[in-house]
């Protein structure tokens, strides 16, 4: 008999494990509770193909991923901060979906073009209006769909089919030693496969998974100790904000008291790293990279922590990793490269896409290997930038603002002068020149707002490569010459 | 009787931050009182509070500590109003 996630959560029932979720509010579902819920749900899921799910993390809106599951949907879950512009994208690659979503989601909708052609179902409607088309998108089943940006200007979708997940969750499950009495804190959206995996790995184990609706310290503070956390999975910008804390806040306290964490989605350098892993009473943390298209390439234990603070770790059990040079040729040890990783974990292809996932995976990372193994990471090869705790291509941002303003707008961030670091976005339409405000107005509802720009500014003529495309190097060299007078800043927004 | 929040609006601040929610979470907020959850009911998705907080260090110069801030502080409009009042 296969396992599928339905059958995980009846066990779990049967055998009288307590709670699976609870959150803030001191909402709380037993095992018994969910499996009543994802049944009763699914029954009213049977003629669905696929599902975008538009809603903040409630339990609630974990019934509707695993019923949609347990329905043989495809279920999307949807970060509502990741902005109109990107899930118009999404929903506009599928011929009827069903969109379930809270009053955050429903709003979300409302900023999406067209978005009153979509069926809409509140989380606690009994029966969704029903289905009109078939998908003509080959879909693979009961499956979870990440979309990541891709630098086409479309996010990529992402499958992971149900059994992929269940493996995903046991192998976790065992990486960092869970049983049914662990308390795993959720902090980080489903749309993100480290938050995805560790809903999944707990409630495999019969563990609880506590969410978690605040990144503020007192807010985690309050959830760790009040559900006795034992597990959490965290991304570098949460830990930048608690190790901006004295030592002696309660956030530390609370967090003392965890057996395990994690560093994922990213690095915070050798010397943050250390400090966090003192601050938790030592011994406790992990860092994981993976990325969206190949669930987990690297990860340095506890115990090898102190030797290599600044790496991400060995390849996963399973994983082959490599650096490649410019003409895909093998580096020697510690000359850095692109990162490719082969083996356990690799995406079966991207949805709506022909092709197969075929060969070793490029990650578009930068890094080297050392002598014992570990990697490093150095930084990106491509347009990717990550701001907060979410990536995109700067392509993605371009495609957006196209659609958003009817103009060709190019983003760079420059590396140097006045600027460095900053996401300025230049356009050369005679239409738009002085109406520099306006046009982050009207970017505002559409961007995620991490990406919203810094800077706007008007140049008579774009760079171009030698094949059209807008030459960034140019233009960032460009920028970083520039004084700080011409450049449109934050005070001129509307 | 419910007195709508943009009834209530006491000065500029108010639809400052308003216009925020507006054009940020795209929420309406012309059937919202001042003391309606905005975070914790769902209206608003929590994880928005970020840049809530930017956004009333850019606009209003309040100076943000994270350390003693909760969501239950800035879940309304009078919490919000206060946390300026009180972070200036």
């Amino acid at each position: 008999m296969t396992e599928t996630v339905l059958r995980m959560i009846e066990a779990h029932a049967r055998a009288g494990r307590g709670i699976a979720l609870s959150g803030p509010g001191a909402v709380e579902a037993s095992y018994a509770d969910l499996f009543a819920g994802i049944a009763a749900r699914a029954k009213s899921l049977g003629d669905e193909e696929a599902i975008v799910l538009v809603a903040s993390r409630q339990p609630e809106a974990a019934v509707w991923l695993l019923a949609g599951l347990a329905a043989g949907c495809t279920v999307l879950p949807f970060d509502p901060r990741q902005g109109a512009g990107r899930l118009s994208s999404i929903l506009s690659r599928f011929a009827d979906p069903l969109v379930a979503c809270d009053r955050t989601g429903a709003a979300l909708i409302g900023r999406v073009e067209g978005g009153q052609q979509y069926r809409a179902a509140q989380l606690d409607d009994d029966v969704p209006p029903p289905r009109q088309k078939a998908e003509s998108m080959a879909l693979p089943g009961p499956a979870i769909v990440l979309a990541t940006s891709g630098s086409t200007g479309q996010s990529k979708l992402v499958p992971i089919p149900e059994t992929e997940l269940l493996d995903r969750a046991g192998i976790e499950r065992d990486w960092f030693g869970l049983g049914s009495a662990d308390v795993t804190l959720g902090l980080l959206p489903w749309s993100f496969d480290v938050g995805l995996t560790q809903l999944f790995s707990t409630l495999l184990t019969g563990a609880r998974h506590h969410l978690v609706a605040s990144w503020l310290p007192q807010d985690i503070a309050s959830a760790a100790s009040g559900s006795g956390a034992s597990g959490m999975a965290a991304t570098p910008a949460i830990w930048s904000t608690l190790l901006a804390l004295d030592p002696g806040h309660p956030a530390w306290a609370a967090l003392a008291g965890l057996r395990f964490a994690t560093v994922s989605g990213g690095d915070i350098g050798a010397e943050a790293v250390l400090e966090v892993d003192r601050r938790l009473g030592g011994g406790k943390l992990f860092k994981t990279y993976g990325q969206t298209e190949f669930f987990r390439i690297t990860s340095l234990r506890p115990e090898q922590l102190p030797g290599a603070p600044g790496s991400v770790g060995p390849g996963y059990p399973g994983v082959r990793i490599e650096i490649r040079d410019d003409e895909d040729q093998p580096c020697p040890p510690s000359v850095p490269g692109e990162v490719v990783a082969s083996g356990a974990g690799r995406m079966p292809g991207y949805l709506g896409e022909a092709a197969a996932a075929d060969g070793p995976h490029r990650t578009g990372d930068i890094g080297r290997i050392d002598a014992d193994g570990r990697l490093t990471l150095l930084g990106r090869r491509d347009t990717l930038i990550k701001r907060m705790d979410q990536r995109v291509h700067l392509e993605e941002l371009e495609a957006q603002a196209r659609a958003a303003v009817g103009a060709t707008v190019i983003f760079t961030v420059p590396r140097d002068g006045a600027f460095s670091g900053q996401l300025v976005a230049c356009l050369s339409d005679p239409a738009w020149s002085g109406h520099e405000t306006e046009l982050v107005k009207r970017l505002r509802p559409v961007l995620a707002a991490p990406f919203l720009p810094d800077r706007v500014h008007w140049i008579e003529a774009l760079p171009q490569t030698a094949t059209g495309k807008p030459d960034r190097v140019r233009l960032a060299a460009y920028l970083e010459n520039l004084k700080q007078t011409p450049l449109n800043g934050p005070a001129e927004r509307a | 009787m419910l007195i709508s929040l943009l009834d209530s609006m006491q000065d500029e601040q108010d639809y400052r931050i308003v216009d925020f929610f507006r054009d940020y979470a795209g929420v309406d907020m012309s059937e919202i009182s001042r003391s309606d959850p905005l975070f914790s009911s769902g209206l608003v998705d929590s994880m928005t509070l970020i840049e809530l907080l930017a956004f009333l260090e850019a606009e209003f110069g309040v100076e943000v500590s994270m350390a003693d801030l909760r969501l239950d502080d800035i879940d309304t409009l009078d919490g919000i109003s206060s946390y300026i009042s009180g972070s200036r």
